[in-house]
């Protein structure tokens, strides 16, 4: 705990000296700060295996801040969360405007791949839902993919022809490794210093993502993503050395009327060694999965929206990975309703049917949300 | 009752009718345009252009990025620029520019709600445009009118 508050305290000052430094004598500097908030109330039918390990009746709440400063050819984001069992720096990030179309990034950022980080990083306010896919889940939450990346970034979008874009997506840093929680296996991300840190516990990760989008103003895209991270695994003692794991995916989000689907099929590596009982020795293996998730939604008025989404795990039984992390969201159902009101405020009921990791016992949930942004 | 022979329900229908038809009669016919300007490099910029550069894309004229002014300084002609042009309601309009910052960063195009600040900032940046009703435009010092972006009927 110690430990992550000095590593909070120098983001902090980093954040601080980055955005003085760029800033400081700036007449046309500009910048904006948002905040988003919300309360999430859920009430879950657990089964009496789960009894225990998770919270029957749960009141989260969360603020999250945003910050985007622009000087010249430079700029910073910043994204802070507080919530009741964290307080992190999710976003860290200065870039570089090469030229109109290419930005390069240093810092801590998402990882570019997928459609759902990308689009909706922490602002719960702009994602129809209250959750998000199992398979895209942050590190501390019981994902099981490299969420947050610290290193470089670089970005782009070419114009085609009529409205349309290619755009890309480069990421070169190092990515999470595996550390422990109450809860089981759970990866520690980068922080936005890990890059320079003497002792090494994260190490390489690549991401390449290209989407093409038909008009791109609208939302409305197909692409493809190629991801490889070496992960860290000194706290799991059945796997020795490190863990490879490789992500290929496609992700699209497809728009008429009144109606909207989107979402992302992946197929995973993961190669690891892993200990054979009472011996010395160790076994490689290489384990494939699948795993996505697809979202409808349909605009009822331009308050209401309901919505659905189903999402499912295959191949993950027998990967000693994917087995340590007893959160991981295997299969998901569920079904909601969004009310959007007043300015930037939005009320989600949502009910669901899950299983986890762990225990092959599915239970249901109902939980009520509310989110905004204030700007 | 009847006046000029014609009964109660036959002159209340004629007024109705009077009132249908002469409103299209004072529907104003007004030019939305795109302006900049007056010391601006000549500037050419087709529909996709202009749809960009106010949806917060870059768009680059003779290696210099065009800056896009947004005009709010009457409720009017910000509505129709975005129903005519941007082809989107405020809201969403509003919504798309904030999603894109939060997602990719950057500076979102300027609003102003004041027309001396506008035509202030338009008139000292050579890169900056905005849309604003061709005989306002006509009427303005230093600006030049690049291209017609819209013209109709205003009820």
């Amino acid at each position: 705990m110690k430990c992550r508050i000095n590593m909070m305290l120098k983001q902090c000052c980093l954040l601080a000296i980055v955005t003085t430094l760029a800033f400081m004598p700036a007449a046309h500097a500009k910048g904006e700060w948002w905040l988003f908030t919300d309360v999430t109330a859920t009430k879950r039918d657990l089964p009496p295996s789960l009894v225990g390990k998770m919270e029957e009746l749960d009141f989260s709440p969360s603020v999250a801040l945003f910050g985007n400063l622009n000087k010249g050819d430079f700029q910073v984001l910043f994204g802070g969360v507080i919530s009741d069992d964290e307080a992190e720096i999710e976003r860290l990030q200065l870039g570089w405007n090469i030229n109109p179309t290419n930005t390069l990034w240093f810092g801590r950022f998402h990882n570019p791949f997928d459609y759902w980080t990308s689009k909706f990083h922490h602002g719960l306010y702009f994602q129809t839902s209250q959750l998000r896919p199992g398979s895209v889940e942050f590190e501390d939450e019981g994902g099981v993919m490299p969420l947050h990346l610290s290193g470089f970034l670089l970005e782009g979008l070419y114009p085609t022809r009529g409205m349309g874009g290619i755009r890309y997506d480069l990421a070169l840093g190092v990515g999470p490794s595996v550390g422990n929680s109450a809860a089981g296996s759970v990866l520690d991300a980068p922080t936005a210093l890990s890059l320079f840190e003497k002792r090494r516990e994260h190490k390489l990760a690549a991401t390449a993502k290209v989407a093409y989008l038909p008009d791109a103003v609208a939302e409305e895209e197909l692409g493809l993503f190629i991801s490889r991270v070496v992960i860290p695994t000194e706290e799991l003692v059945f796997i020795r050395g490190d863990i490879t794991q490789t992500s290929v995916g496609v992700f699209g989000n497809w728009q008429y009327e009144r109606i909207q689907l989107f979402g992302t099929a992946m197929f995973m590596r993961h190669e690891q060694n892993v200990s054979v009982l009472n011996q010395s020795g160790s076994e490689f293996m290489r384990l494939n999965m699948g795993s996505g998730y697809i979202q409808g939604e349909y605009t009822l008025t331009p308050r209401w929206r309901g919505y659905a989404r189903l999402e499912s795990t295959r191949g993950a039984e027998n990967d000693p990975y994917i087995q340590s992390f007893a959160m991981y969201i295997k299969k998901r159902q569920l079904l909601g309703f969004r009310y959007d009101f007043y300015h930037n405020q939005a009320l989600k009921m949502e009910i669901s049917r899950a299983e986890h990791q762990h225990g092959d016992d599915a239970f249901n949930a109902v939980s009520l949300q509310w989110s905004a942004l204030f700007r | 009752m009847s006046i000029l022979g014609l009964h109660k329900p036959s002159w209340l229908l004629l007024i109705v009718l009077w009132l249908l038809t002469s409103s299209t009669a004072f529907a104003d016919t007004r030019s939305l345009v795109l302006v900049t300007s007056e010391t601006s490099p000549a500037l050419e910029l087709s529909g996709k252009e202009i749809r960009w550069l106010f949806m917060g894309l870059p768009v680059v004229k003779a290696g210099q990025r065009i800056e896009p002014l947004i005009n709010a300084t009457t409720p009017l002609v910000y509505e129709v620029f975005l129903q005519k042009v941007i082809y989107m309601s405020a809201q969403n309009y509003e919504r798309r520019l904030v999603v894109r910052a939060f997602r990719l960063g950057g500076r979102r195009p300027e609003k102003y709600d004041n027309q001396v600040t506008l035509l202030r900032n338009l008139r000292e940046n050579p890169n900056a445009v905005t849309f604003m009703w061709q005989d306002d435009a006509q009427r303005q010092a230093k600006i030049k009118i690049v291209t017609e972006l819209w013209s109709g009927k205003i009820k």
